[in-house]
C-alpha cells in the first residue's frame, strides 16, 4: 500500500522544556537526516550587527568546549555524518546527517555543540576571516548581486533587507561577548524543534530530543516583531555595474503577500499562470516566442509581513531593455485585466496535481511539518492545501492580483554594463528614478 | 513473490532481475526494435519517474556542429505530428508532473516525475517525440537564442564555467571531450534545420534508449503501455563515431586566463581513468579523502589552516573514456593562488609515498556510504542511478556495486594509484587572474 500523498494532520509532539519534536519514519534507507531548528534568525540581528546570527550558529558547529574545531570535525565525519547550518531570516537549523549505525554517536557529539559551544577567541577570529572573505567573494555571482540589490532597494531600512551573511563591516564589529550573549538568549529549549526522518521510530527520536533539549537553558523570549512594509511609489531603477558582461541578470518586481492574507492563495494560483510555470505566460513571451532568456519566472513569497514578488529573467545585453519593456507592460496587463478561466483551471489543477511530489520522501515531509511547528505556516495551509486551491475563483484570483501587485510601484534591479543600457533605458514609461551602483 | 510474466506484451521479451539493494529489483525487458526497458517497483510513494536515456552526448558530435547534442535537447519539447507548440509542457503540468532533461558527454537523458496516475499518458507523449518530432525553422531559431542565452549565463558571465571550458579544451587534444557539452558559441549560431533533422534521425531510435520506470507501478502494465506505445517503431542503424583515444599526456599544459573575478583561482586537472576501470573507484576515494568534509586533508590545509582559500573542491569525471580528476581552488582575495597549488603538491606527494591510515580510509568509506544512500533517497533519484549506470557500464545497479568497491579498497591500493595518476606531467593547470591586475 502506497504513502498517503498529502499531508493530512500534522503531528507535534511537545517535551516538558517546551521543544516541540517532528518525526517521520521511513526504514528504506539505512540514514537520519536530523534537522534541529530554533526560531531564531538573521530578523534578530540588532542593527549594525547583521550576520551575527549566521556568525553565532557557524560558532557552534565549530564544536564543544574541551574539544578543538578539527577533533569535532574529524570525529562527526569519522562516522559518516554531515552537519551543516542553514540561516535564513526566521530560523537557524542544524542539518545532521547520519549513518542510522551511528546516530547515538553524532547526536551527542552536537549536542555538547549546542549545550556547550566553545566559541574560542582564535576560532572567532578565523571564522570571521572566512565570512569576510565569502562575502568579499560573492560578488562574482552575478544572480546573487542582482537579488541583495533588489532586496536592498525594495526594502531599504527595514529588517527584510537586511541579509544574513551580513558585510564585512557589520561582522568584523561583532566581538567574542556579543556571539555568546545572542547563544545564550536564544538557544533556549522551547525555541528548539527537533526534526528527524529516516530510520528512526517516534520513540527513540523523543528521546534524543530530550537529550538535546534539556541540557538547554529554559529562558522563554519574544521572537522581534517585523514592523510593516512601507509601499513603494514609482518605478525605481538600479544598474549594478559590472563591465563586459554578455547578459543581464534582471530581477523586477514590488511587495507581494504576507503569510496570513486571506488572499494568499488565490495570488498563488495567478501567479502560476502569470509566471511560476513553464506553461505560464512570462516563460512563454520571453523564452518560447523570442528566446530572450533561458528562464523566466515569478516569484511570489510570502512572509510574517509584505515578502516580495518579482519576475527573474536574464536576457542578452542586446535585448535587455526590450525585455524589461515587455515584462512591464505584462505586468499591467495582468494586473488590469487578470487571468482568463481557462489559465485558472490549468493552474489550480498543476497546483493540486504536483502536490505530491513535495511530499515523495520522508525529509520533504519533515520540511512541511517543521515549518508548522516553528509557526512559519499555520497548519491549515499545509492539509488544506488541496482544498483552498480548488475554493479560488477567477474573480478571487483576479481580485487578489489587482489588491496586492502594484506595477507603478516596482523595483527594476539589472546587473549589467551600465553604458549598454542607461540611453534607452531613460525611455522607458514611468521610471522615477535611475541609479547606478558599483559592484563593492 | 512469484513473479507472472503472461506475455501479453508479445514483443516484449522477460530477460531477468537484479537485486537494486537488499529490499529491491530491477527488470530487463527488451523490445523487439531494440528498446531496452528497466522497471524498479517501488511503492514508497504514489509517484513514479520515467527516464528515457539516449547514447549520444556532446563526445559523438562532429566539429562544426558541437553541442548540437545539447541543442536537439531542447528541441525535443517542441511539437510534434501529433501535438502542437507548447503542448507537452502544458499537458504534462496540467498531471502535475515535473519534467526536465540533461545532456552531457556520453549521454542525454529526459524525465518526468508525476503522480502515477498519469503512466499512460507519459509514455505515450515520449514515445510520440522521440518519433514524431516536427522540427520546423522557427523552432530552432528561437531555441538557438535561448542556448546562446544559456551558454551566456553558464560560460561566458561565469568564472568557474569559462574555467571548466578552458581546462577541457586544454587537456584533450584529439578526444571529443575537448568541446564543451553546450557547444562553442560560433557553431550555436549556425545550426540549421537540416542539421537538427539529420541528428534526430541519426540517434533518436528505440535501439538506443533505456527507458527507467521506477515507482509505484504494476510491471506487467508499464510492459503492455511501453509495447504499445513503442513497439511499432523502427529501429535505426545508429551510427555513432568512433571515438579517438586520446594520447598519453607527456607533459604539464598551463594557461593562464584574465577574467572578472573577485580573486584568482587554480583548477587542475589530471588524466583519469574511465568509469569502467577498476582505477575508477581508488580514484574517487582518493578525491574525497583530499577534498570532502571540513576534516578532510585539503580542505583542511587550504581553507582552515593556512586560510589561503574560500573553497576547495575535488571531482571525478564520470564518463565512458578517460577524464579528468580535478581540483578546484578559489582564493581569498589578494591570495596567491601559486601558494595553494604548493600545497596541493605536498599532499599528492605524500599520499604517493605514504598509504593512508586505515582510519582515515574508514572515514572516506563511511563518507562514502552516507552520500551514496542520500543519492537515491526518492523514486527519481533511484530511476536516475538506474539509468545513469545502466547507459554507461550497462549494469544499471552497478552504484550498489561501487560502494562495495569503496568498503574493500586497501590503503596500499590508494597509494598505487595516486602514484599512478596524480602527476604533474599528466596535469593540465587553468590559473585564473583578476582582470584589474592584468
Amino acid at each position: 500500500m502506497s504513502r498517503r500523498p498529502a499531508i493530512s494532520a500534522v503531528h507535534i509532539s511537545k517535551l516538558r522544556s517546551g521543544a516541540r519534536v517532528v518525526v517521520q519514519t521511513d526504514k528504506m534507507l539505512p540514514i537520519v537526516e536530523f534537522c534541529l531548528a530554533f526560531d531564531v534568525g538573521s530578523h534578530a540581528d540588532p542593527p549594525g550587527f547583521d550576520g551575527l546570527a549566521n556568525l553565532c550558529a557557524q560558532s557552534i558547529r565549530k564544536g564543544p568546549e574541551g574539544m578543538s574545531a578539527i577533533a569535532f570535525g574529524e570525529r562527526l565525519e569519522s562516522l559518516g555524518a554531515q552537519l551543516g547550518v542553514q540561516v535564513n531570516a526566521r530560523t537557524t537549523r542544524f542539518r545532521l546527517s547520519v549513518l542510522r549505525r551511528n546516530v547515538d554517536a553524532a547526536i551527542d557529539l552536537l549536542t555538547e555543540a549546542l549545550q556547550s559551544p566553545a566559541v574560542r577567541p582564535s576560532d572567532l577570529s578565523k571564522l570571521k576571516r572566512r565570512l569576510c572573505a565569502n562575502i568579499a567573494s560573492s560578488i562574482d555571482d552575478d544572480q546573487w548581486i542582482g537579488l541583495q540589490q533588489f532586496m536592498s532597494t525594495l526594502y531599504g531600512a527595514h529588517p527584510y533587507a537586511r541579509t544574513v551573511t551580513g558585510s564585512v563591516q557589520s561582522v568584523r564589529r561583532i566581538k567574542q561577548q556579543t556571539v555568546l550573549a545572542f547563544i545564550r538568549r536564544h538557544y533556549s529549549q522551547s525555541r528548539l524543534v527537533f526534526g528527524a526522518a529516516g530510520d528512526i521510530d517516534h520513540d527513540e527520536a523523543l528521546a534524543l530530543a530530550r537529550r538535546v533539549s534539556e541540557g538547554l537553558p529554559s529562558r522563554k523570549i519574544q521572537t522581534p516583531k517585523i514592523p510593516a512594509v512601507p509601499a513603494i511609489k514609482g518605478r525605481r531603477v538600479v544598474i549594478v555595474d559590472k563591465a563586459d558582461r554578455t547578459q543581464t541578470q534582471l530581477f523586477i518586481g514590488g511587495l507581494g503577500s504576507r503569510t496570513r492574507d486571506r488572499d494568499l492563495f488565490a495570488l498563488r494560483v495567478s501567479n502560476t499562470a502569470f509566471g511560476g510555470s513553464f506553461s505560464g505566460r512570462l516563460m512563454q513571451a520571453v523564452r518560447a516566442e523570442r528566446g530572450w532568456s533561458y528562464g523566466a519566472y515569478s516569484h511570489l513569497l510570502h512572509g510574517e509581513e509584505r515578502a516580495p514578488w518579482y519576475m527573474s529573467t536574464a536576457p542578452g545585453i542586446a535585448d535587455t531593455v526590450d525585455c524589461i519593456d515587455l515584462q512591464l507592460a505584462m505586468a499591467e496587463e495582468w494586473v488590469q485585466k487578470g487571468i482568463t478561466q481557462q489559465e485558472l483551471n490549468a493552474s489550480k489543477q498543476h497546483l493540486i496535481e504536483s502536490r505530491v511530489l513535495d511530499y515523495d520522501t520522508a525529509l520533504h515531509q519533515l520540511g512541511a511539518q517543521m515549518d508548522v511547528a516553528l509557526s512559519i505556516l499555520p497548519e491549515s495551509q499545509v492539509v488544506d492545501f488541496e482544498s483552498k486551491t480548488r475554493a479560488v475563483t477567477r474573480k478571487d484570483a483576479n481580485h487578489a492580483t489587482h489588491s496586492r501587485i502594484d506595477p507603478k510601484g516596482l523595483v527594476i534591479v539589472a546587473v549589467a554594463s551600465a553604458d549598454a543600457l542607461l540611453p534607452r533605458l531613460e525611455k522607458l514609461p514611468g521610471i522615477a528614478s535611475i541609479e547606478v551602483a558599483t559592484v563593492a | 513473490m512469484s513473479r507472472t510474466r503472461t506475455g501479453r506484451a508479445q514483443n516484449a521479451r522477460f530477460i531477468g532481475t537484479s537485486p537494486f539493494g537488499e529490499r529491491a529489483a530491477v527488470s530487463r525487458y527488451t523490445l523487439q526494435n531494440g528498446l531496452t526497458l528497466l522497471i524498479l517497483v517501488d511503492r514508497t510513494a504514489p509517484v513514479i519517474s520515467y527516464h528515457s536515456w539516449f547514447r549520444v552526448g556532446s563526445a559523438d558530435e562532429e566539429q562544426g556542429k558541437t553541442g548540437l547534442a545539447h541543442f536537439f535537447e531542447h528541441l525535443m519539447f517542441n511539437e510534434t505530428t501529433n501535438r502542437s507548440q507548447g503542448e507537452f509542457d502544458s499537458v504534462l503540468e496540467s498531471v502535475g508532473a515535473e519534467n526536465n532533461a540533461a545532456t552531457w558527454t556520453d549521454w542525454t537523458m529526459y524525465y518526468e516525475t508525476f503522480p502515477k496516475k498519469a503512466l499512460p499518458l507519459v509514455v505515450e507523449l515520449e514515445a510520440d517525440r522521440m518519433r514524431n518530432l516536427v522540427v520546423r525553422e522557427k523552432q530552432v531559431n528561437s531555441e538557438r537564442e535561448v542556448v546562446m542565452n544559456e551558454r551566456r549565463m553558464r560560460v561566458e558571465d561565469d568564472v568557474e564555467g569559462y574555467a571548466s571550458e578552458r581546462l577541457y579544451a586544454l587537456a584533450f587534444k584529439k578526444h571529443s571531450y575537448r568541446w564543451p557539452t553546450i557547444g562553442w558559441m560560433r557553431d550555436i549560431k549556425r545550426y540549421s534545420v537540416h542539421d537538427c533533422q539529420a541528428f534526430y534521425n541519426r540517434f533518436y531510435a528505440p535501439n538506443n534508449v533505456t527507458v527507467v520506470v521506477a515507482g509505484d507501478v504494476d510491471e506487467e502494465h508499464v510492459v503492455q503501455l511501453v509495447n504499445k506505445a513503442y513497439g511499432r517503431i523502427s529501429p535505426a542503424t545508429v551510427r555513432r563515431p568512433k571515438r579517438v583515444i586520446e594520447p598519453v599526456q607527456r607533459s604539464e599544459r598551463r594557461e593562464t586566463v584574465r577574467l572578472q573575478s573577485s580573486s584568482e583561482r587554480l583548477v587542475l586537472g589530471y588524466k583519469s581513468p574511465a568509469m569502467h576501470h577498476p582505477d575508477n573507484v581508488a580514484l574517487s576515494v582518493i578525491s574525497d579523502l583530499l577534498f570532502s568534509g571540513s576534516s578532510s586533508r585539503l580542505v583542511h590545509r587550504l581553507v582552515n589552516e593556512t586560510e589561503l582559500c574560500t573553497s576547495a573542491y575535488g571531482s571525478v569525471s564520470p564518463f565512458e573514456d578517460t577524464g579528468l580528476f580535478s581540483a578546484w581552488l578559489s582564493m581569498r582575495p589578494g591570495v596567491a593562488a601559486k601558494k595553494a597549488e604548493k600545497i596541493v603538491n605536498e599532499e599528492f606527494r605524500r599520499l604517493q609515498r605514504e598509504k593512508p591510515s586505515e582510519a582515515e580510509l574508514e572515514k572516506v568509506v563511511n563518507r562514502t556510504e552516507l552520500a551514496f544512500f542520500q543519492s537515491i533517497d526518492s523514486i527519481s533519484a533511484r530511476a536516475e542511478q538506474i539509468g545513469f549506470y545502466e547507459t554507461v557500464l550497462r549494469d544499471p545497479n552497478h552504484a550498489f556495486a561501487r560502494v562495495n568497491q569503496c568498503r574493500e579498497l586497501r590503503p596500499e591500493t590508494v597509494r598505487e594509484v595516486a602514484s599512478r595518476y596524480l602527476n604533474a606531467d599528466q596535469r593540465t593547470v587553468i590559473h585564473v587572474v583578476p582582470e584589474s591586475r592584468s
